[in-house]
């Protein structure tokens, strides 16, 4: 009997030991999500001068009298994109003075999802990482949220638009987009990383006239 | 999938468990190799086998064996270009492969205080591949036919338990739906009579 038990702990501990779950992603900052694209027929180089609106697009249903997203942090994505234009070598002006290379036009919108988890055990690898659990329900499930936002940058060619053509030339665009959370310093630092890490992917958006 | 490798652990048990048979609980250690280096370079610490033997005679057995490894490696910030566009986000990658394993095995010396065996495993592989990039999930996952060359050594502890090591070289074969992948597992456990 002494044996047939201690053959159960062990065959018990080796499962035990072999059934850690890897961790995977627990920050909010792990679902972050940056991506630039640029029209490559466009000379970044040639351009001199941008402009920037003094306040932020936010796109969202207009019967919504609480949106997840609100404009706490627009000064701050207006700052980091200022300040990452120019230290490339561009030149902040007054679009209703002077005629810009550059128009900087920022968005953001947010989307939430909801889902069940049904089975929650170490073989279900579809944990939802990133917050919003509601109490465990007797039948075996859990219901999650979580609200993804996103910012989206332009940069417009003034020069190229088209008023005959309906034609408005994005020559730059970047997109930030990751799990909302409550804590807003959090956010706020994700969002000037993002920011930032959007003109460091795109080192040929940088003003360099012969 | 709980309750499919509920069944496959209890499997070699339940084919085993009477007669002239030898069942074995190992913790496993896998270092991937091939291609599946290519997608997980780390070493996983998360693994387990069970298997059955039945002696056909002294020297020849014939047997069962599953259990999973599970790799996983954070590889941090990436970026990945694709023509004019650029992305970068954190990446988690994950591997889980679990064997359904017919194994023969020769042993060199079946009463011996050490009882070494080689043999030679067919079967399938269920392999799952993900990938997590910047909150998007990347899943490919089959089950593939699978060879599985193993070479063991048992020590005598007591008449009826050994402490047995084994080192097996799990491959499953290319698909459409997956890559080859293969990892060589370095397992210590014991084996006993049932």
């Amino acid at each position: 009997m002494r044996t047939k038990n201690y053959l159960i702990y062990f065959s018990l501990g080796i499962l035990l030991l072999a059934s850690c779950y890897p961790k995977g992603p627990i920050y909010y900052s792990d679902s972050d999500l940056v991506a630039t694209n640029f029209d490559s027929a466009f000379e970044f180089e040639a351009a001199t001068t941008f402009s920037i609106p003094d306040s932020i697009v936010h796109i969202v249903d207009p019967d919504d009298n609480d949106p997840d997203i609100d404009r706490r942090y627009d000064q701050d994505i207006l700052n980091a994109i200022e300040m990452n234009l120019i230290a490339r070598g561009y030149v902040k002006v007054d679009i209703d003075t002077v005629v810009p290379d550059l128009a900087v036009k920022p968005a953001v919108w947010s989307t939430t999802t909801t889902g069940i988890i049904y089975d929650y055990g170490y073989w279900d690898w579809y944990y939802p990482p990133y917050g919003g659990y509601y109490p465990y329900y007797p039948w075996g499930g859990y219901v999650y949220d979580y609200t993804f936002g996103t910012l989206l940058i332009d940069l417009v060619d003034i020069k190229g638009i088209s008023i005959s053509e309906e034609l408005v030339p994005i020559v730059w665009t970047g997109a930030l987009n990751g799990a909302l959370s409550d804590n807003r310093e959090d956010v706020r630092k994700r969002i000037r990383n993002g920011i930032d890490q959007c003109f460091e992917q795109s080192p040929y958006l940088i003003s360099n006239p012969e | 999938m709980k309750k499919i490798l509920a069944f496959l652990a209890l499997l070699p048990l339940l084919t085993f468990g009477q007669g002239d048979g030898m069942n074995s609980v190992l913790y496993s250690v896998g270092i991937p190799v091939g291609e599946s280096a290519d997608f997980i370079e780390k070493t996983s610490f998360r693994g387990f086998a069970v298997t059955g033997d039945y002696f056909l005679n002294d020297e020849w057995s014939l047997g069962f064996s599953t259990g999973v490894q599970t790799f996983y490696e954070e590889l941090g910030t990436q970026s990945y270009d694709l023509n004019t566009l650029t992305v970068t986000g954190e990446e988690f990658r994950y591997i889980n492969m679990i064997p359904a394993i017919m194994t023969g095995k020769y042993h060199f010396s079946r009463y011996g205080v050490i009882t070494p065996n080689v043999g030679l495993g067919v079967g399938f592989h269920w392999v799952s591949e993900r990938r997590e990039f910047a909150g998007f999930d990347f899943l490919d996952d089959a089950f593939r036919f699978g060879l599985q060359p193993t070479a063991g050594i048992g020590l005598e502890i007591s008449p009826s338990t050994d402490l047995l090591f084994n080192t097996v070289y799990h491959h499953s074969f290319e698909s459409s739906d997956i890559r080859t992948h293969s990892f060589l597992a370095l397992q210590l456990g014991l084996r006993w009579l049932p």
